[in-house]
């Protein structure tokens, strides 16, 4: 009794199918300790550099520094092409100054310590909605680089390609691609130096501009607390990771900040009164590989955005309610 | 919900396509599924919106019309066929006058409710808002994180900015 021809490859199959699990899983192992690796690395070197950023046909390059000591982290973006800006970030503020060194925003930051990068028992549920795989060496910006793939399970979220520096981890390139394997946002290091060079960037304005910045505006915060509010259908692997309520200066108003991620991609969910005093913006619209829908939601306006595909972004608007209906 | 995404490519035979809008007609999830394919498709080309409820508005305010026809039979149901294209040709009339009127197609958004006003649809008037909402949403991305301060150039990228401001 012969076997139908068209069976023989299945059976081959089944024959290499329990090392092809088994190798999988190790790369997936392997994957797990690189992408900790880069998380360290973005918090623990020093490095300045400057890179690309693209999405659609815009291209536009910012240089950024970090620097770490005993005292903390201090870092700086600032925008090379279009209308300066610099965010300078410490481990209490982030600051967002204009082409004349004037604040035009300040954001208090309380939960960094308490909110590491890519927690543990996030990364342990990343397997289920992504296959991890590690890629080839290639060289970018001069230095060595690992690429690593993660790939999603379903529709629901963003495949990522990353390329971290062979020795220490950093980032070199990221790549964010949709369910067709288009690159939905892309930014890459062109020149990058690592280590004991880097200078502590300078975060006070330029004395020759204080007199114009004598009045900043005072600092947005934001509080963890019960907001009362709830997402019902979010797609499967997104967890609330945090929820708290968010008070612009001067405001007495609390905006709603649900944040919910699947160890990965997050996406946050913000409800507040819908405004009177000017017209809503409703409905999708995109910054890279950034999702923004907004809806209003009887006497309240939700707005809901992330590094997601459209999809999870307005399935997680269209079933916010009030916790308990 | 593959033949609806197929019909929408305009994939199918004709006689397909009729049964599929006949589905379409009875379904009301499938309704809904076209309309969010369409909003996807829209954002993902071209970065405009039409709100999801555009398709169904419209057609509750069709069947809020006043009859001037004598009142037939199969009127209702006629009016829900036909409500489908024609929600879709007002929508490109919408579209085709929103490209005339626009300049900056990004972060601009096409206010479905009033159609007639371009002055409101040029206003983009949250962008400045949005730029609070993303650089707080940075926080606590994990995404992010690998980037470190890679992540911010989305609240500070040039085409995003509020003139306003």
């Amino acid at each position: 009794m012969s076997l139908p021809v068209r069976l023989l490859p299945s059976l081959v199959l089944l024959q290499f199918w329990a090392p092809v699990a088994l190798a999988e899983t190790l790369q997936e192992a392997e994957a797990l300790a690189l992408l900790q690796k880069i998380a360290g690395a973005a918090r623990q070197l020093n490095y300045s550099g400057t890179f690309i950023y693209q999405h659609g046909d815009h291209v536009e390059s910012s240089r950024i520094t970090h620097f770490v000591d005993r005292s903390g982290e201090y870092e700086k973006l600032e925008t090379l092409d279009g209308p300066k800006r610099e965010i300078f970030r410490t481990e209490n503020e982030i600051i967002t100054f204009d082409g004349e060194h004037r604040v035009i925003k300040r954001e208090r930051r309380t939960r960094r310590n308490s909110f590491p990068a890519l927690l543990p028992d996030q990364l342990a549920h990343l397997t289920e909605h992504y296959l991890l795989r590690k890629g080839e060496l290639e060289r970018i910006a001069g230095y060595d680089a690992q690429a690593l793939l993660l790939e999603p399970r379903d529709g629901f979220r963003y495949g990522h390609k990353l390329w971290a520096e062979a020795s220490t981890g950093l980032l070199l390139k990221a790549r964010m691609l949709d369910e067709k394997g288009h690159a939905v946002e892309q930014s890459v290091f062109t020149q990058l130096i690592i280590g004991a060079a880097v200078v502590r960037p300078v975060f006070v304005p330029s004395s020759s501009s204080s007199d114009r910045s004598r009045d900043p505006p005072s600092a947005d915060s934001a509080t963890p607390a019960d907001t009362g509010w709830v997402v019902k259908d979010q797609p499967a692997g997104f967890r609330k990771i945090i929820e708290m309520k968010r008070f612009k200066a001067g405001s007495q108003t609390p905006v709603a900040h649900l944040v919910y991620s699947d160890g990965l991609a997050a996406v946050s969910v913000f409800v507040e009164p819908l405004p009177t005093s000017r017209k809503v913006p409703e409905g999708l619209t995109r910054q890279g590989a950034v999702n923004i829908y907004t809806r209003p939601l009887s006497d309240q306006l939700v707005t809901v955005l992330g590094e997601a595909p459209a999809v999870t972004v307005m399935q997680m608007a269209n079933s916010v309610s009030p916790r308990g209906q | 919900m593959d033949k609806i995404s197929q019909l929408m490519d305009g994939e199918l035979g004709e006689r397909e396509a009729r049964l599929q809008i006949r589905r379409l007609e009875s379904d009301p999830s499938l309704t809904q599924a076209w309309d969010t394919y369409h909003l996807i498709r829209d954002a993902l080309r071209d970065d405009i919106c039409i709100g999801i409820d555009f398709e169904r508005r419209l057609r509750q305010r069709l069947d809020g019309e006043p009859t001037v026809i004598a009142p037939h039979v199969h009127f209702a149901s006629r009016v829900v066929r036909y409500s489908l294209p024609l929600a879709a040709a007002v929508a490109g009339i919408a579209l085709v006058g929103w490209l005339a009127l626009s300049s900056q197609p990004q972060s601009e958004h096409l206010a479905e409710t009033k159609p007639q006003n371009p002055v409101a649809v040029a206003a983009a008037p949250a962008s400045g808002q949005m730029s609070d909402y993303l650089l707080a949403h940075q926080e606590y991305s994990p995404t992010a994180d690998l980037q470190g301060m890679a992540s911010y150039v989305r609240t500070v990228s040039n085409e995003d900015r509020d003139p306003a401001r």
